[in-house]
Formats: C-alpha cells, structure tokens, sequence
C-alpha cells in the first residue's frame, strides 16, 4: 500500500507534533532550510524526526544548470540525508542558479538534446556523490524557452538514461497539459511508470483564460484528483506527498484533502493488489 | 560540458530577465507569459528579506526599500543554496556599497546588522558547553551569542532617534538555552571585557576581579565586585549565564 505524506513546514510544525488526530505516513521538507540549523528549529525537526519517516525535495542543486555542481552543498547534503535516514531525496528537472548566483527559484531548462546529456551527467554524478539514487521531477513550466522537442520526451529521456527515479508531480502534468496544450493522460502514458518512485499533488491556481500557476496554495480540483486516480491504477505503490506551501488558516480543510488522497491511494491500489 | 553555446545563452537571457525585469528576446518565450518568472522569482526573494528586516523595512521609504531589492538582486550574485542565509548577504550588500550615505539614514547598517545577527544567534548551530572543570563559582556563559559595536543605538531607539544618539554602543545578544528564544543586552564597555575574557576562559569572580581591577583602574574592590555581581545575577535571570553565582 503506497503511503502518504504531508509536506511539513514550519507555519504547520505544530500540527505535525501535537495534533493527534493527524498522523501522516511520512513528512517531506526541503534540505536548504533546515540544513546547518540549530536552535529552536533544529530542536522541532529532530522531534518530527522521532516520529514520522523522512523525505527530502531539494531546492538548490540546480541539475541543469551550466556551471560546476556545488560540491561543498553536496557534501552537506550527504550528511544531512544521512543524519534524518532520509528515505527519497528528489529535486527539479530545473536550474536556479546562472552566472554563479542563485534565484531561489525554478527555471525550465530548454528541452533540448545536448541539455539532456548534460542532466544526465550531471545526476549520476550527485547519484555518484551521495551514493544513492535520486528521484528527478516533472516541474511545471510556464514558457518554453529554445525548445526542440516536447516535455514527455525531454523527461524521459533523461530518466531513462541517468538511470535515476522519477518524482511523477500529477498536478504538474495537469498544469503543464494546460498551459502548453497536450493530452495529461497522453503525457503519463509516455512516462518511464516503472521508474516512479514517488508522487506529488497540489493545489494551483488560474490566473488568465490560458494560464495556470503551480502555486502549491490551494486545494487539488477534481480535474486533477482523477488525473491521479487513473495514473494510480497503471503503477506499483508508491509513497504520495501533499505539498502545501500556503493559506494553513483552515487546517481542517487540508487534513480532508490529506483524507481524500489516501482514499484514492487505497482503493486504486487495493484494487490491483487483489486483481 | 555538453551543453551548446546557444542552450547557454537562452539560460542566461532568462535568468538574467528574471534578476532585472529588463526585457529582451528569447528564443520561443513569451513576453506575456515570462513576465510570471520575473514575479515569482522576485517576490520571493523580496519576501525573504522583508522578513528578515521587518525594522528596516517599516524605517525606509517604500522607493528606499525597492530600490535596495532591486539594486541587490540585480548586481549581486547570491552564494548561499540557503535561502535563509540570503539577508546576511543582503546586509553586506548594502553596506558594501554605502546606501546608509547615499539614503542619508547614518544609521542603516547598524540596524540591518542588528537585525540579522537576531536570525543568526537563533538560528546558529548549537556548541558545545565549554569543558570547564564543574566547580559551582566558575562563570559559564551561553555559548551561542555575538557582542557587537554600534555607533547608533538601534536597538533601543527607532532609526530616526537613534540618529541622534551617535556614540560607542554594545550589545550582547545571546540564546536562552532554555526558551532557545534570543535576548538583546544594552551593555557597557565594562561588560564587554568582562565577557570576552569570560568566552576565552570561564573564570571565577575572584578570578575576574584582579584583572577587571588593573585594566579598568578600579581600586574599590567591594564597589566593583557588588557591581559585577548585579551584572552576573541580571544574566543569569536572562537565561545568559548557565551557573550558579553565589
């Protein structure tokens, strides 16, 4: 049975240590902000770590970045996965960081052939490093800058030769399916399903007649409820993750959407273990 | 290397659009859409610093603070993978190239500085206790801390008034190891040798008072060990001073 996961940040530390009636399967944060932390925060993460599995989504590897991998992070890195027996490290199929300096944020690499050599070099050298593999991401892109193939075949590629997982995030293919016109049905059925190891849903929003943001600030829409639904039934169990970045005012609500994933994951993957 | 020299380019031109909201060509891009990048990638970073300066932000004209943001991301290459380390480079930014002259706010730096070393004592990585022999009078003091010298008493003052008050200031800011919430202490230059010589060396009262006495000229004994003594049991309140005094 695949488990589920909550993302866990510090607006929210509360509920993951005090509030009883919310157990997730595991918690999932993002290395870069808690590494090399001590105090009060330090002190909450190694509670969460006492009672709840690990999983760590980067932020700042940068895979497709043009420059050097950052060798000292990666060091830090290592330790850290090690010291929270962290069980899935992911990051974007993206660069943050150009001409040596971060932006903190994702950028979508051209979808191009020589890019995706470069990725691949570039992921079994951190697989190399931190002496496991790592899990790659589908982002959501809002533009495709020098484009000469499409998503699936940019992403499948690069899973398939890096010999790396893949971090399959359902509302990403929705939002992409949107906003660049394809079949989100026809995408994960291109997808490398036996190389998924993990899975993330989130909310989005609208923000034009032809455009939809990746916000990760409010709750998942049936669209894309069904998207995973049926993605579920063409694949093993795997751990699902709900990412929440914002709006934690009405927990309650979250904790039902938490509820309705793990329904789905239940009854798509009962199903198949019977059949 | 295997990427091209065009795939590169394209990765610059949109980090470097999304850095200074200038717009220019990219190949397949959409004007309308790439707009989003530039929000996005800026509004967090603008939220980073927003919160790690609320003091400076409330003190700065809304044009002063924007221009900061902007100045700062589009010419400085941010280092850290962390985010939350980002305001350190900030302050070094501002300070490097001399916005406090050209704001006419004298006291700019010091308040960004004060602000982050907030953040910094908070979030700084636990030490070890020091290894002292456990005898009851030696005074130990929290081991994550910074003293800093100030020429405007931000701290204690708003930007403006502090202004006003140009002079030497110190400052020992500590974390409680109990509460791990961080405390400042307007303190005098007394104080700071005190506690300097204290971190090299954890010593006794009687240990301190000869020293104290010969640097200091202070040849009243009674008066100066009453006066430490009030110091050590105010730190000790705060949760600064980790043993027992007698």
């Amino acid at each position: 049975m695949g488990k589920v996961g909550l993302g866990f940040r510090r607006d929210i530390a509360d509920e993951f240590l005090e509030n009883e009636s919310f157990t997730p399967d595991f918690i999932e944060f993002a290395p870069e902000n808690w590494m090399g932390m001590g105090g009060y925060w330090k002190k909450v993460l190694d509670k969460a770590a006492e009672r709840y599995p690990i999983t760590c989504h980067g932020l700042s590897l940068s895979i497709g970045s043009p420059e050097a991998l950052d060798y000292h992070f990666l060091k830090d890195l290592k330790q850290f996965l090690k010291e929270y027996q962290v069980s899935i490290y992911s990051e974007h199929l993206s660069y943050t960081k150009s001409k040596n300096a971060h932006l903190y944020d994702l950028l979508p690499v051209p979808f191009r052939d020589d890019a995706i050599k470069h990725i691949v070099s570039r992921i079994k050298e951190v697989q190399e490093i931190l002496e496991r593999k790592i899990a790659i991401e589908n982002v959501s892109y809002y533009v495709t800058p020098g484009a000469e193939m499409d998503e699936a075949t940019f992403v499948k590629a690069i899973v398939e030769e890096a010999d790396c997982e893949l971090l399959l995030d359902v509302n990403n293919v929705y939002v992409n399916a949107f906003n660049h016109g394809y079949d989100a049905i026809d995408f994960i059925n291109k997808m490398p399903l036996d190389k998924v190891s993990y899975i993330h849903m989130a909310g989005h929003e609208k923000v034009s007649d032809d455009l939809i943001i990746d916000t990760h600030g409010q709750p998942i829409i049936d669209p894309v409820y069904e998207l995973f639904d049926s993605t579920l039934r063409k694949m093993n169990p795997v751990p699902v993750l709900l990412e929440r970045d914002f709006n934690f005012e009405n927990f309650d609500a979250i904790v039902e959407e938490f509820g309705q994933l793990k329904s789905i994951t239940h009854k798509a993957w009962e199903v198949n273990h019977v059949s | 290397m295997y990427l091209n020299k065009s795939t590169i380019d394209i990765q610059t031109q949109l980090a470097s659009y999304c850095r200074t909201g200038q717009e220019q060509e990219i190949e397949k891009v959409s004007q309308e859409r790439v707009k989003h990048y530039r929000r996005l990638v800026f509004s967090n970073v603008k939220n980073t610093l927003e919160t790690a300066y609320p003091i400076t932000l409330e003190w700065l004209s809304d044009d002063e603070w924007l221009k900061l943001v902007n100045d700062f991301f589009e010419m400085h290459d941010a280092q850290s993978p962390k985010i939350w380390e980002l305001p350190k480079e900030f302050m070094e930014f501002v300070t490097q190239n001399k916005y406090a002259a050209t704001f006419n706010k004298p006291a700019l730096n010091n308040l960004l500085l004060v602000e982050w070393v907030e953040i910094e004592v908070h979030t700084m990585m636990d030490k070890e206790w020091p290894a002292v022999e456990a005898r009851g009078e030696v005074l130990l003091l929290t081991p994550e801390y910074q003293l800093l010298h100030l020429d405007y008493p931000v701290h204690i003052f708003n930007g403006d008034d502090a202004q006003d008050k140009k002079g030497d200031w110190f400052i020992y800011i500590f974390r409680n190891r109990e509460t791990d919430g961080v405390q400042f202490l307007n303190i005098s230059a007394l104080h700071v040798f005190v506690l300097e010589k204290l971190y090299e060396t954890p010593l006794t009262l009687d240990d301190l008072l000869p020293i104290i006495s010969a640097v200091f000229g202070l040849n009243d004994m009674k008066t100066l060990q009453n006066h430490l003594k009030t110091f050590f049991s105010d730190l000790r309140k705060k949760g600064a001073l980790l043993s027992k005094i007698a």
